[in-house]
């Protein structure tokens, strides 16, 4: 390995065999730079007549941005492209956690290079803190063939490792239409939002876009008065709802009754998580004593009511 | 009736469990399949985990190893859930028939099928176990953490267990299984504390998520070659699961059921419905894609578990209940719930007991004074 410095304009950002990192942001780097220089020359090896990035994409770009002409580099001697990417593979180990997407681009990038099946599960699923098993490797190797764009929304939204397994049940077209209603929603609720929608789909033996169709969340998707992360809860629920049915239509009868026998504002009451068991759950805040009677007095009127009986019964079972 | 019998690919014997009767007689019937001594089936279990579906691969395998703890323990059963005071007695781990629901599955961290052979350390401990059970009439059996029967043209354990159980009064011994491995048990005279049971499903679930099993069918037709024999046997609806033609479905399996066998030879009917620890859901999900049952609305039970939403709960019992005492012979016939609240008991069998003790009595006392 040798240090020298290379017209930006010789250096081919075509070849990307090297290449794990396709999303990131060069705001800080740049910054680093303007400041300091390139304090860490990138990688290059001369590959077909021209030489090509083995490590230092990002500062590659940041110097392209700057409008640099010419950059220091490390020219590696090594042949053996396999040999390179694993020795880069452990030297960026140890500076700095990969992503999810890189974790992907990695083991395919190590499959291309041919390192046996045997080999990608047992010494380097765990080098990237993944349990070593086949359909870990499976997974991440499917990752890394979903589209760029689907990409990005991963990356941008930082999902997790179990919401994008969840997407990839999804056929690509489908994966396109779920995609704005992702974007706004926390980790978990696109993981919830996926894993109901899946579900439902498979129970029901209808595409998700055909659900994503239906009227009613097409009401609330060309709705203008909504805002995006508004029209992906509603959808939500939506889908929870028909994956759930009858869980909520027991929900929606329990609220119906309370309304039917005026049960006050001020005070819960809650069935137990899905009904199972068979309590009520009572809460009501107060601050003097004649507050604690009078919520006393209006549970008592209640109470009174033939239909909170009802609700007893028939709520438990 | 015809059984595929299982035999494994390979047998691997840990080091100190070759010199036992019982491995002598396995390798003797199963004289086709190669062994193979082992030191430590841990290495083995890590290259399991290269392999794209490590449960299936490991069922090709038979370990016979030791059992250097407890063979006899209490079933497990659920938090909140009414217990039946059963006891369980590990001489099997996992099963080949490999049903989509198996618990198993995640359950257990050695994925080999697995066959106990160090008897002797099991005879003791039950002697010790039952002398301090005085008093009482308690229920045991071998297939919590396998299928009682599957191994049996293997091990022969079920002519063992029958000897040593007939002497044993207080005792209801049950072999639970889903096989028609049933040639041992016919060689030998029945007696009247030895219950021989199967788990029953709807035939449309048994062709889909049971597929190595032999058909309900054929189990049915099993138990009444065994009651013929002079036998008891009893029935367990477990994992009742919901599609859109359950009800018809099952109540058909029923009507076969106490068609083809005499239901005063019946000494219990246990009913389930289908419930999992919610990490199962993604092995089921995975392993068998065609499988729907996780798709329906199975909620957090109150032990965590997944389970049908209570009044879907409620309706599957009530009406399984229904076709059960829909025949008069079977009126009698003491059914009870494995892993459910006092308020399905009270809901759908109109009964309330107030622990494990009173399902035991329930089960096992008129048994006993009946004979």
């Amino acid at each position: 390995m040798r240090k020298d410095y290379l017209l930006l304009k010789d250096i081919s950002l075509k070849d990307e065999r090297f290449r794990i990192s396709h999303f990131f942001s060069l705001d800080k780097l740049l910054l680093s730079i303007k400041k300091v220089g390139l304090i860490n020359p990138p990688m290059v090896v001369f590959r077909d007549s021209q030489y090509i990035i083995a490590s230092g994409w990002k500062r590659v770009f940041a110097c392209q941005k700057l409008k640099w002409k010419r950059i220091p580099v490390y020219i590696l001697n090594e042949q053996d492209d396999k040999e390179i990417f694993i020795k880069i593979l452990y030297e960026n180990l140890a500076l700095r956690e990969y992503t999810l997407l890189e974790k992907a681009e990695i083991l395919l990038k190590l499959k291309k290079f041919r390192v046996e099946e045997r080999e990608l599960i047992q010494t380097y699923l765990p080098l990237l803190g993944i349990p070593p098993a086949a359909r870990f490797l499976e997974k991440y190797l499917a990752i890394s063939k979903v589209k760029k764009e689907i990409k990005k929304i991963i990356h941008e939204r930082n999902m997790s490792f179990v919401a994008v397994c969840l997407l990839l049940k999804f056929e690509s077209k489908e994966m396109l239409f779920l995609i704005p209603l992702l974007k706004p929603l926390g980790q978990n609720k696109q993981k919830e939002l996926l894993e109901d929608l899946y579900e439902l789909c498979q129970r029901n033996r209808i595409s998700a876009k055909d659900i994503l169709q239906l009227k009613d969340i097409q009401r609330i998707q060309k709705d203008e008065k909504l805002s995006h992360i508004q029209k992906a809860e509603r959808i939500r629920l939506i889908i929870k709802r028909k994956r759930y049915p009858t869980v909520f239509r027991w929900a929606d009868a329990f609220q119906e009754r309370l309304k039917k026998i005026s049960w006050p504002d001020e005070i819960t009451i809650k069935p137990a998580p899905f009904f199972e068991s068979e309590h009520l759950f009572l809460s009501f805040s107060f601050k003097t004593r004649d507050e604690f009677l009078d919520k006393l007095q209006k549970l008592q009127a209640v109470a009174q009511k033939k239909e909170f009986s009802e609700i007893l019964t028939h709520f438990n079972g | 009736m015809v059984e595929k019998l299982y035999y494994p690919e390979k047998i691997y014997i840990e080091k100190g469990s070759l010199d036992f009767p019982s491995t002598r007689n396995i390798l003797k019937n199963a004289y086709n399949v190669p062994f193979e001594i082992i030191k430590n089936p841990d290495d083995l279990i890590e290259t399991l985990n290269t392999l794209k579906d490590p449960i299936l691969e490991a069922k090709k395998y038979l370990l016979i190893t030791r059992q250097m703890g407890e063979f006899v323990k209490p079933c497990p059963c659920t938090t909140h859930c009414i217990g039946c005071n059963y006891f369980i007695i590990n001489l099997y781990l996992n099963c080949p028939l490999d049903c989509s629901y198996c618990i198993l599955q995640n359950y257990l961290s050695n994925p080999f099928i697995t066959v106990h052979v160090n008897l002797q350390r099991l005879w003791d401990q039950l002697d010790e176990f039952i002398k301090a059970q005085k008093g009482r009439t308690f229920r045991i059996g071998t297939g919590e953490l396998s299928d009682s029967l599957v191994l049996d043209h293997l091990t022969e354990y079920s002519k063992d267990l029958i000897s040593y159980f007939r002497m044993k009064k207080n005792v209801l011994f049950e072999f639970k299984t889903k096989t028609v491995n049933i040639q041992n048990i016919l060689q030998i005279e029945p007696a009247e504390n030895i219950i021989i049971a199967w788990s029953l499903n709807s035939s449309k679930v048994s062709k889909e998520e049971e597929p190595m099993a032999p058909s309900v069918t054929e189990r049915i037709e099993a138990a009444g070659e065994v009651v013929k024999k002079g036998y008891r046997v009893a029935f367990h609806f477990d994992p009742i699961i919901r599609y859109p033609e359950w009800e018809q479905d099952y109540k058909q399996t029923i009507c076969f059921l106490l068609e083809k066998v005499n239901p005063l030879k019946i000494a219990w009917i246990s009913l389930g419905s289908l419930r999992f620890p919610p990490n199962l859901k993604k092995t089921i999900q995975e392993r068998f894609p065609h499988s729907k049952i996780t798709y329906e609305e199975l909620v957090p039970g109150i032990d965590g578990k997944l389970r049908y939403f209570k009044p879907l709960r409620i309706e599957l019992y009530m009406k399984l209940v229904k076709s059960i005492r829909l025949n008069k012979k079977a009126e009698k016939v003491p059914l009870y719930f494995c892993m459910e609240t006092d308020e399905i008991w009270r809901e759908v069998l109109k009964m309330k007991p107030r622990g494990k003790k009173d399902v035991e009595n329930y089960l096992s006392l008129p048994l006993v004074f009946n004979k």
